[in-house]
């Protein structure tokens, strides 16, 4: 007969509460599942504060969103034209055509660790940049060590 | 014995939880509750005992004293733990 027992919830799950909070004006903290947003955030260990959706998203912003699919996906932006494109930062393959109206929210601070961020910190303002602006390098690096570990047994 | 201030209470995906709200709701800190823990939290948004408490399950549930009086400690003791009693 526990009376206290402790559960994790896919995002879909979470999501009335998670607009309900937004749709007050309210931050919510989660810890995102997944891989592809690696360096910054790793699965299990770093969370994100989602604050409500700005009237305009920019490059280099990180919203929630969700894709036709239903799926919910927290990459960065990395074009912003009629529509946005995003990428998660261990991705190379980008994702166009994200409109606005599929944007829930935005995250405005993030936790590594014990260790709180802001996004308008100067380090993150240089990570988005040299992180983005090096993938080409990082994507041949990758299929270069993949070849190497397939060619080298 | 009464619960703090400021927690919602919640049904995500059929199961109800509870969340401390501050200036931000962490989902992290979200507690799922079963039907028992639900019971017990609805009452002790009033100020009560354990023995109160003890006797309600004994009203609502098909369990002896023992058990419940178990249970009640349990739960009290976690709500206690986590900060959530005033």
């Amino acid at each position: 007969m526990d009376s206290l027992l402790e559960n994790e919830y896919r995002l879909k799950d979470l999501m009335p509460l998670i607009r309900e909070q937004l749709a007050a004006g309210r931050q919510v903290r989660f810890k995102p599942r997944g891989t592809s947003m690696l360096p910054m955030l790793r699965q299990g260990i770093d969370s994100v504060v989602l604050s409500p959706l700005p009237e305009q998203l920019k490059k280099y912003d990180l919203p929630l969103y969700q894709r036709s699919s239903g799926q919910f996906v927290l990459h960065r932006i990395v074009e912003v034209g009629d529509s946005y494109t995003c990428l998660g930062d261990n991705q190379f393959e980008k994702e166009p055509g994200i409109r606005h109206d599929q944007m829930i929210a935005v995250v405005t601070a993030f936790t590594r660790g014990d260790k709180r961020h802001s996004v308008n910190e100067p380090g993150y303002w240089l990570y988005c940049r040299v992180w983005y602006h090096s993938r080409h390098i990082r994507h041949f690096w990758r299929r270069g060590v993949g070849w190497l570990g397939r060619h080298l047994k | 014995m009464k619960l703090k201030d400021g927690f919602l209470l919640r049904t995500v995906a059929g199961q109800t939880v509870v969340l401390p709200t501050g200036d931000e709701l962490d989902l992290n800190m979200m507690i799922t509750l079963n039907d028992t823990g639900k019971f017990l939290w609805e009452r002790l948004n009033e100020d009560t005992t354990e023995d109160a408490l003890v006797q309600a399950l004994l009203g609502e549930y098909d369990v002896d004293e023992a058990t419940a009086r178990i249970a009640v400690s349990n739960f009290v003791k976690k709500l206690s733990e986590n900060g959530f009693l005033a």
